[in-house]
């Protein structure tokens, strides 16, 4: 939590002596305060002042007492016939949204008192925050507010962003370098934990979504390349090219050392996301250099990724490039380019997921980029419905994949789970609905025609399990899982 | 058409003015054979009408003589005479005789007699000047240009030892890469027209306003110290000797490229013919950075900021591919026009020279490729990451126009020069590209559109002053001059086959608008003392220079994002008003701009360099002469602009402040009275570029390359490890010459030479070890250059008389560079060493030729008018780029350039002239190609210029 302090500032700026005149009987002088305004405005969180008050008593001055709304908040001793106290007001908290009375009440010698009030108008506190800059401490991204970013903003090392639930989160508009972006780099953690009734929400400012709502008022869930993405990126192994330990993610220019990822921590641990929708976004760097929904580079074992839904990505919904992370109940519906990509040998489980409708391939699955390999990844439970998708699985000859019970549907002519890899890769318990008139080797190429049965529409046995995206995911809320189970 | 003929129009009319005359003139120039310096006072007779003249203090003379044919007496005490007879000369002719010679006599009264008609303009006067240069320097002359048939400073340079032209714009001089080569228009830096190039392009200067072009190899404390290899300094034409205009036209068929149906062009502007835009490819937003972006507009897109953003959406030029048609042949169109006029105690000059030049080039089955090492080590041969493969057309336009007056007195000299360079060179390409890279396998068609508009524009005065006779020279230079280039609308679209897909996968149709304007401001002052140093004439020298530039760079691209648009394939319908965005249409196609808010591909920047000298030539005895000299330079660069995300602003921020001392010491031995040895020690410098110096992040949208400025730290193993540390310093170069040459007459000659050079941390282009698609200008380790030169110039009579009008002349130049690599370099290389592979820590320098070749005969008969030549030229294999990661080293193919050329002169005083040539006889391809341990080498790019054929005529009125 910030701490918040206030700041009072007072002290005397000018004395003299009263020279006394022998032993005649004293006037009652009086006293008098001048110098406060009646009133003032500030923001929320904003700060008064200095205002500088200024004491008068012939009798000698005695102190300053400040109330604020009845309640004492500074006493200043004061001394001599004049003096001049500033005095400034760091909104707290609490007074967002109020009239805050500030009463100034000066005493002389002989007990006179003049007061002075002021009344302070405190701006109610922002419900939507512009994050300008890289977060160089931990934060706390509130529920009931909306975080602007305005540009590529990564959450320096050795610090943690947690955003409660509820958040909505969105990407200011640009392209190329000017693509806005959520970085988590290596040493950075991210703790966006949101609810089966308030997820977080990363969306475009184009978005008019205010927080508590779940399907955006304004724009089409097709909509994408409006803003960047969420990169996550940590310290376990990857397979990189030219043999390298560590390498530059796509999206940031080399020169950003926070676009790094890649180690040696299999075990790393970059927080967790959990009910966690993402949309609209994908901005195009440049030619093969473009931002992924959800971007996971070498994020170690330790991180928890679950409850993610990617919308509308105009690059890939969810990508891997290498690291040992586990995605559990992901779904991505209208990708722009692949729904899921993996590569540089990653070496985790995607489990329970659904693809609704991409622009390329549902499954763009890669292999090693150096010569480091350890075992296979594995995506199992999974339903795709096709649609416009250009392909079903885009395997190369080395991809270390092993993919399980996974349901095709909406599919058409065209469409192919391309190759089988040479090296190592297991497929088992494909189900699929064809098109009428069509044979599963028409669309199922290599070894995985054999571990696929072909069934009627809905009456599959193996796939994804939608049960897990009720409620909080805009993809079932819109009622694109109604064919699924 | 119209305007041409009001140009030709123009030409007549000034042609016409200056016809008047009854009586002839005879002008000439006499220079001490010894010094090669003009000689002042010498008598000039007509012996028939005992009439004469005295050189000024330029050598020159002039006579008035009435029609005839005369015997001339050239005499100066203790030299020998020259009696030049059967001089013709008719009303109002003026006959030149340039480039006499005068030599100290020998024994008493010797004369020399020659025939008028044997004095011709030939190398002698440069190879005089050659000779006596304190320094090594080489050059070629106007009157090589036409025998070779060059028709520009780029081709015409090649023909010089050591030097070499890159991508046929920039000269390299020893094979050192154009970093280390400075070029000079009239003695003074003129601002290159490519952001990413120290050099400036050579292409544009057409022969027909240079007088020659000098190459300095090694340093003397005169000339700037920011070069190694060399500075080239194009001289424009001067003074001219006799009132001459002459139009030539010439013109080039290559039977690949001319009259070829499936040429590709594409729509331009009306203008395009004159080597500018015309406006067509202006960009729609005016270069405004407050338009609308989409994601302010898609919620509602007839809000008046929508309206707005439709309206520069439907406002993007919608021809996106070329269209194909039949090309044009190569022409080309010039006009000289220049005299002298001889007034009591004043001469006045003028020049004044056009030239037009249209060529057009197509380039079949042009090929653009990437290979790589595989993941798997033990795999030596290269896999294609991506191919391209297509064809490209160009068509480029030059407009020249020089203009010189000059004014000489009895012992000043003034010159005013204007000079306005326009080149428009127009591109359309159509490329199947083929993706195998990173498991992305597909196959696309590529359609580029480009235009690209260079202007340089130069105005030079400049003066000399004599003093006391002789005994002080003082010349001084003022020059600025402005260069713009501009790429506006630079066009790439890509459809995925076979479903003519366009996403971010196969790249998103991009726009880009590039702009560089760069201003230049030189003062130059020299004062050249004759002086009495150790009981012998020397000469002392001392002088200054300011010179201040400032550039102004700035990219603005757009992306088009295609929404859910299904597109033909065709590119030109792309932008049809149904596709793009509207209120009906919200996820249409629209544009996106890629500068707001920030523009990591702007800077501006500027420098200034207060350099002084002082040199001392001394003859410490009867054959040694020695020119010691020191220069100081003081170097200040500032930059103003940001990093990508704006996180790093520079505004007009010093980044580079040095001072440095240059010296130098040249030695010339005269073995014999035609033989000399030389010996050179120097130090140079090669600094930073505005754009090196710098925290700039510049994408190239449609390479995917960026570049980073030479300020970010590189490092790795989670940051333990540095391997650059954002410091980046000018290299200090030490440069060693040894030479001995051999002159003989008729302009023969045979020189043998060493050089020698110590590079103390070289700027190289380094790509980052986490990213080989970003390149950075960083500091590598120690370099030396050593190399060996023969050049000769030979008659051929000496293999028998019959072959008295031949001449051979061979060149070559074999360098040994080695480098030592960066920290990054090596670790990488180790990285992805293939098995069986060791690695070294040190490489060649990259683009620096292990050697250079260039030879040719010639033939030459003055009394046929006869003139041919056969000139072969080829450089040895390049290291091009550095291979990074993956990428493998590329290196430049030997290019086999054999070239013909054949000039006949006609008529009554040869007034037309003719020639024919041949290029690329061998029909040999441009060639770039990736190599790697024991792999096949594969193309990185394969051109095929084909063999042209060139002709052209001249009038002289």
């Amino acid at each position: 939590m910030k701490k918040f302090n206030y700041l009072l500032m007072l002290f005397t700026a000018a004395t003299f002596a009263l020279t006394s005149c022998g032993e005649d009987e004293v006037p009652d002088n009086g006293v008098t305060i001048e110098g406060i305004p009646a009133t003032a405005t500030i923001e929320a969180g904003g700060t008064l002042g200095p205002v500088t008050a200024t004491a008068t008593a012939l009798d000698g001055l005695v102190s300053l007492v400040i109330t604020k709304d009845g309640a004492p908040l500074a006493t200043v001793p004061l001394s001599g016939t004049t003096a001049s106290a500033p005095f400034s007001y760091p909104a707290e908290p609490g007074d967002a949204g109020k009239n805050v009375v500030f009463e100034f009440t000066v005493t002389d010698t002989d007990g006179d008192v003049a007061k002075a009030t002021h009344v302070l108008t405190v701006g109610a506190e922002a419900t939507t925050i512009r994050i300008t800059s890289n977060l160089t401490t931990s934060q706390t991204w509130e529920t009931g507010k909306t975080y602007i970013l305005a540009g590529r903003i990564a959450v320096e090392p050795g610090n943690t962003l947690t955003i409660e639930p509820g958040v909505v989160v969105k990407g200011e508009v640009g392209t190329g370098a000017n693509a806005s972006a959520l970085i988590i780099p290596r040493g950075a953690k991210i703790e966006a934990v949101g609810t089966a009734t308030q997820p977080i929400i990363f969306t475009t400012v184009a978005d008019e979504l205010e927080p508590g709502q779940i399907a955006s008022p304004n724009l089409d869930p097709e909509l994408n390349g409006l803003w960047g993405g969420l990169i996550v990126l940590g310290r376990a192994k990857g397979s990189f090219l030219g043999n390298t330990s560590e390498t530059q993610i796509e999206g940031i220019p080399a020169s950003d050392p926070n676009g790094l990822f890649g180690g040696d921590n299999d075990a790393d641990d970059s927080g967790t996301l959990k009910y966690i929708s993402i949309r609209h976004g994908g901005a195009n760097i440049g030619e093969g250099n473009e931002i992924n929904g959800l971007t996971l580079g070498s994020v170690g074992s330790e991180t928890e990724v679950e409850f993610v839904e990617v919308i509308g990505n105009q690059d890939d919904g969810i990508e891997w490039f290498g690291g040992t992370v586990d995605v559990k109940n992901a779904v991505v519906w209208n990708a722009g380019d692949d729904a899921i990509d993996a590569d540089m040998a990653w070496n985790g489980t995607l489990d329970n997921f659904i693809v609704v409708n991409a622009g390329d391939k549902c499954f763009e699955l890669d292999g090693p980029e150096g010569s480091y390999v350890n075992g296979n990844y594995t995506m199992t439970n999974g339903s795709v419905a096709a649609d416009d998708a250009a392909g079903l699985v885009d395997n190369d000859a080395n991809t270390n994949v092993d993919l399980s019970n996974i349901y095709f549907f909406g599919i058409k002519a065209g469409q192919t789970f391309d190759q089988t890899p040479t090296v190592p890769a297991a497929f088992s318990n494909f189900q699929v609905t064809l098109p009428a008139g069509t044979a599963i080797t028409d669309f199922f190429l290599g070894t995985s025609a054999e571990a696929t049965t072909a069934v009627a529409a809905g009456a599959n046995t193996v796939g994804a399990d939608k049960a897990p995206f009720a409620g909080w995911s805009w993809t079932a809320v819109s009622g694109a899982l109604d064919d699924f189970k | 058409m119209k305007r041409t003929i009001l140009f030709l129009a123009v030409f007549i009319l000034l042609t016409t003015g200056f016809a008047q005359a009854q009586n002839g003139i005879i002008r000439g120039t006499i220079f001490e054979e010894a010094s090669g310096e003009p000689l002042y006072g010498v008598s000039v007779l007509v012996k028939e009408l005992s009439t004469g003249a005295v050189t000024d203090f330029d050598g020159k003379f002039e006579l008035q003589v009435a029609p005839g044919t005369y015997t001339i007496q050239v005499s100066y005490l203790s030299y020998t005479t020259i009696n030049i007879t059967s001089l013709a000369v008719a009303a109002g002719e003026v006959k030149v005789l340039d480039d006499l010679l005068m030599k100290e006599e020998a024994s008493e009264l010797e004369t020399v007699t020659v025939q008028a008609a044997a004095i011709r303009t030939t190398e002698s006067a440069l190879m005089s000047v050659k000779r006596n240069a304190p320094n090594v320097m080489d050059g070629i002359s106007a009157s090589t240009f036409r025998q070779i048939g060059d028709g520009d400073a780029a081709s015409a340079v090649k023909r010089v030892t050591g030097v070499s032209i890159e991508g046929g714009k920039y000269v390299y001089v020893r094979g050192l890469g154009d970093r280390y080569t400075k070029t000079v228009l009239n003695g003074v830096d003129v601002p290159g027209l490519d952001p990413d190039r120290n050099a400036l392009q050579m292409d544009i200067f057409p022969t027909n306003v240079i007088d020659n072009i000098l190459v300095s190899k090694s340093f003397t404390a005169d000339l700037p110290a920011d070069f190694t290899g060399g500075v080239v300094d194009i001289e424009t034409k001067d003074f001219p000797e006799e009132k001459s205009a002459k139009l030539s036209i010439s013109g080039g068929f290559n039977p690949s490229m001319h009259f070829n149906d499936q040429y590709l062009s594409y729509e331009g502007g009306k203008t395009d013919w004159l080597g500018f835009d015309d406006g067509t490819r202006a960009i729609p937003t005016g270069g405004r950075t407050d338009i609308p972006q989409f994601a302010q507009v898609v919620g509602n897109p007839n809000s008046p900021l929508g309206q707005e953003f439709q309206s520069t959406l439907r406002a993007f030029n919608k021809t996106l591919g070329g269209i194909r048609n039949s090309s044009l042949m190569d022409f080309g169109l010039g006009f000289s026009l220049g005299n002298q006029l001889a007034r009591p105690k004043v001469t006045w000059g003028y020049n004044v020279a056009f030239t037009y030049r249209n060529e057009t080039e197509y380039y079949k089955d042009a090929e653009f490729n990437l290979f790589a090492k595989p993941a798997d080590v033990g795999v030596l041969d290269l896999e294609p990451l991506e191919e391209q493969k297509g064809d490209y057309g160009v068509n480029n336009v030059l407009l020249g126009g020089l203009a010189g007056i000059a004014m000489k007195t009895e012992t000043s000299k003034y010159k005013l020069n204007f000079l306005h360079l326009q080149n428009g060179e127009s591109k359309a390409g159509d490329f199947m590209f083929m993706n195998t890279n990173l498991g992305a396998v597909f196959e696309a068609r590529q359609y580029n559109l480009e235009y690209s508009e260079r202007a340089l524009s130069s105005v030079l005065l400049s003066g000399t002053h004599f003093l006391n006779g002789r005994d002080w020279e003082i010349n001084w230079k003022l020059a600025p001059t402005i260069s713009k280039m501009d790429d506006p609308d630079i066009r790439f679209t890509r459809f995925r086959i076979p479903n003519n897909i366009i996403g971010t996968e196969v790249g998103l149709p991009t726009r880009i608008w590039r702009t560089l304007d760069e201003m230049n401001l030189v003062g130059k002052l020299d004062l050249n003392r004759q002086a009495n140093i150790l009981g012998r004439n020397g000469k002392i020298k001392f002088g200054g220079n300011y010179v201040y530039k400032e550039r102004d760079f700035n990219i603005q691209s757009f992306q088009f994002t295609p929404g859910n648009i299904t597109f033909t394939g065709d590119p030109n319908s792309v932008l049809n008003e149904e596709n793009l965005f509207d209120e009906e249409n919200r996820n249409g196609l629209r544009h996106n701009p890629d500068f707001i808010p920030n523009n990591p591909n702007a800077y501006q920047s500027n420098l200034t360099n207060i350099g002084a000298y002082s040199s001392a030539e001394l003859n410490p005895s009867e054959k040694l002469k020695a020119v010691v000299g020191v220069r100081m330079e003081k170097y200040t660069q500032f930059y103003t602009g940001t990093n990508a995300n704006a996180s790093i602003v520079l505004d007009n921020e010093k980044v580079l402040d040095d001072l440095d001392f240059f010296p130098s010491l040249n030695l010339i031995y005269a073995l014999k009275e035609n033989q000399n040895l030389r010996l050179s020690a120097t130090r140079t410098i090669a600094r930073p570029s505005f754009k090196e110096l710098s925290y700039a992040e510049i994408l190239d949208p449609i390479t995917g390359r960026s570049f980073i400025g030479g300020l970010f730290p590189e490092s790795t193993d989670g940051g333990t490890t540095v391997l650059w540390d954002g410091n980046l310093i000018a290299t200090r170069i030490n440069n060693f010459d040894l030479r001995w040459e051999l002159f003989q007459e008729r302009g023969q000659m045979f020189s043998l030479s060493a050089f020698y050079k110590t590079f103390n941390s070289p700027i190289e282009m380094v790509q980052f070890l986490s990213d080989p698609g970003s390149f950075q200008p960083r500091n590598v380790g120690n370099g030396t250059v050593l190399g060996v030169e023969v050049e000769l110039r030979k008659s051929l009579g000496i293999v028998s008389p019959k072959l008295e009008n031949f001449s051979w002349t061979f060149n070559a130049t074999l360098t040994e560079s080695q480098i030592k690599m960066s920290a990054t370099e090596l670790r990488s290389r180790q990285l992805t060493a293939r098995e069986g592979q060791t690695i070294e820590d040190t490489r060649e320098m990259a683009g620096q030729a292990p050697y250079i070749i260039n030879t040719g005969i010639s033939y030459n008969n003055f009394t046929t008018g006869w003139e041919a030549g056969l000139f072969y030229n080829v450089q040895g294999p390049t290291l091009n780029l550095v291979g990074f990661g993956n990428r493998t080293d590329t290196f430049t193919v030997p290019f086999n350039s054999l070239n013909f050329n054949l000039n006949k002169s006609f008529g009554a005083d040869e007034r037309i002239q003719a020639n024919f040539g041949v290029e690329n006889i061998l029909n040999d391809k441009r060639q770039i190609v990736y190599r790697s341990f024991e792999a096949q080498d594969q193309f990185f790019t394969n051109l095929s210029p084909g063999t042209e054929i060139k002709f052209g005529f001249t009038y002289a009125f």
